[in-house]
């Protein structure tokens, strides 16, 4: 089942591939955009429920004061805060949740085009769909760009600096005020962690790995601008290098 | 229970973490093996590259002979190459630097058949791209392809070039060669099968297929035979340069056929056997395996039994003369190479316990298993 589901992606890309000038490094570009405008609407609703329950902190916090000793009573005033306000708790985690399959079988349908090793291409035959006329011919990908084989790691460490940087910017831009000083540490610990841990990934893997983590990232932090401008009501004045001036300045 | 807070924020983002390292580099411990193992069989030795050290095994009864290195592990090594009653070859590919600065080189060792480091002032470590495939000694050159798309020729007996440079094509090189009086045979994943002058590396002439070519060509009767990631199998004559038939299967040719002198084995990746008319390309009889089938078929030394090896560990055994199942036996990992000697097929795993094992060709019983399940 899993295998289907990645061969939709596989193909998509040899599909890309063929038409876009059989470059590699362009087709992974289009499909990470397509991808993540099909994402669009899950990803909007994910941040409109986050700056609503931002909206509610103050609320939220005045309630864990006054019933701080009394936890049942804490989560009963908390759900019927959520439900005043028409929201479920959950609603900004379940969008996240289901674009994990996504995700995960665009990465992966990246890494098994790109095809490095032996075994890696073995796995690529069986997901080329036969009926699709010419496609098993576009093997291997030519995975040759500027100074990289997207095939193997960046060896001049290009890509994965800027994926550390998108993915810092993207996460900081993503992640809403702490309101407490336990979720302003935890925030700062993420805020290093994940676009290291990205960092890691763009230095051990297929630098077509790096090319999504960074298109991806970009996507990110401009979707996030203009969604700001949209639920503030308007953009005036907002340009997007005040919004990243803005992200610096919150350090 | 905090409500929305109950779930961190960053739990989906170290859950995608967790998956991606689990999905992207495996869960498996041990030497990571980018590609297959192989092995050769001389003369009652059995030498396999088997990842951290090279192994020279008792054909009869899986005793270990030799290791090279003979105390901890180098490596991953992953083809060997024999001189007969001289040297061995063998690719590796060794790691260099820190955590994040990492990287592979391959490298060539010339062994003497003890299993010591001889003759070459030191390794050739001239290519930048794996060594998948084992090379293929003749007038004293080792003729061998690389990841980089470069065929190298080593002079066996110092390891300098024997070519004035590398020949180079456009996609990587992951078959061996064949050798065929001066002429070295060659396949590239960029489409072509090349003829070039064994002495200098200059190209003769090239057959080019709609498809990647990962398989050394067979020969036979004045005609190469080889398949290719375009569904086909291809007969083109040696003296003209022309098709003389293709064949169409369900999927990638990868692995080099086999023949009796009449009749041309070959398998797609599909598990789909077939066997063809050497002279017309007419199907004789197809049987299909329940495995991707990467290796080409082996045939039993009587010419009785066609022997496939497939990806998920099992060995299959067929009639050579009408395609029914004789028996199989199912096996961890991977197959990685097959070699028939006699009434016995050799295999090499990766991915499993067992790493060498031999098998009686008429019946699959086992004759040994390296390393012995005791000992593991």
């Amino acid at each position: 089942m899993w295998e289907w589901f990645l061969s939709i992606f596989v193909n998509a890309l040899l599909i890309l591939y063929r038409f876009l000038g059989q470059q590699t490094i362009i087709a992974v570009t289009v499909l990470t955009v397509i991808v993540r405008l099909a994402m669009m609407p899950l990803t909007l609703k994910q941040q409109r429920s986050a700056q609503r329950m931002q909206e509610l902190q103050p609320e939220l916090k005045k309630i864990q004061e006054k019933y701080a000793k009394d936890r049942e009573k804490l989560a009963q005033e908390q759900m019927r805060l959520y439900q005043e306000a028409g929201m479920n708790p959950l609603g900004g985690c379940l969008p996240t949740l289901l674009q994990f399959p996504l995700f995960i079988g665009l990465l992966q349908a990246i890494t098994r085009v790109m095809a490095s090793t032996p075994p890696e291409l073995l796995r690529l035959s069986q997901n080329i769909w036969s009926f699709l006329p010419g496609m098993t011919n576009l093997v291997p990908l030519q995975s040759r760009f500027l100074w990289l084989d997207i095939a193997q790691p960046d060896p001049y460490l290009i890509l994965p600096i800027l994926v550390v940087l998108t993915s810092w910017i993207a996460q900081k831009i993503m992640t809403p005020p702490a309101t407490d000083q336990r979720s302003a540490a935890m925030n700062q610990q993420m805020m290093i962690m994940m676009p290291l841990m990205f960092g890691f990934f763009a230095l051990s893997y297929a630098s077509g790995l790096s090319i999504y983590f960074i298109i991806s990232n970009l996507i990110t932090i401009l979707q996030y601008y203009l969604t700001r401008r949209d639920t503030l009501g308007s953009g005036k004045g907002t340009s997007l290098a005040t919004r990243v001036k803005q992200v610096f300045s919150r350090q | 229970m905090k409500g929305y807070h109950a779930i961190p924020k960053w739990l989906p983002a170290l859950l995608l973490g967790l998956f991606l390292v689990s999905t992207t580099a495996g869960c498996s411990s041990g030497v990571h093996a980018t590609t297959w193992t192989d092995l050769v069989v001389h003369e009652g030795v059995v030498y396999a590259a088997d990842l951290t050290q090279v192994r020279a095994l008792d054909a009869q009864t899986g005793q270990p002979i030799w290791n090279y290195p003979a105390e901890g592990s180098a490596g991953p090594f992953y083809t060997v190459t024999l001189l007969p009653g001289e040297r061995l070859f063998v690719t590796s590919q060794e790691r260099s630097g820190g955590l994040f600065t990492a990287r592979t080189r391959p490298v060539i060792r010339a062994l003497s058949l003890e299993g010591l480091e001889t003759g070459w002032p030191q390794p050739f470590t001239g290519a930048q791209g794996d060594f998948v495939a084992s090379g293929v000694v003749a007038d004293d050159i080792l003729v061998i392809g690389n990841g980089d798309g470069n065929v190298y020729a080593l002079d066996v007996t110092n390891g300098s070039s024997a070519w004035p440079q590398p020949f180079h094509t456009q996609g990587r090189v992951w078959a061996s060669p064949l050798i065929l009086s001066d002429t070295v045979y060659i396949a590239s994943l960029d489409h072509n099968l090349y003829a070039l002058d064994l002495q200098t590396g200059a190209e003769r002439w090239r057959f080019t297929t709609s498809g990647a070519v990962a398989s050394r060509p067979l020969a036979l009767n004045g005609t190469l035979y080889f398949g290719a990631f375009d569904y086909r199998l291809y007969a083109v004559d040696l003296t003209t340069h022309e098709t003389r038939w293709t064949f169409q299967g369900e999927n990638w040719f990868w692995g080099t056929p086999a023949t009796d002198g009449d009749t041309i084995y070959a398998a797609d990746v599909d598990g789909n056997i077939y066997a063809l008319d050497s002279e017309t390309g007419l199907l004789r009889w197809t049987q299909k395996v329940e495995q991707i089938v990467r290796l080409g078929p082996q045939l039993s030394s009587d010419g009785q039994v066609l022997l496939i090896g497939g990806n998920g560990g099992a060995i299959y055994a067929l009639s050579a003369a009408d395609g029914t199942p004789l028996w199989s036996r199912a096996g961890g990992g991977q197959i990685a190479a097959m070699v028939v000697a006699g009434d016995i097929v050799y295999v090499s795993r990766i991915l499993a316990n067992e790493h060498v094992q031999a098998f009686y060709t008429i019946n699959g019983r086992e004759l040994w298993t390296y390393p012995q399940p005791q000992a593991q």
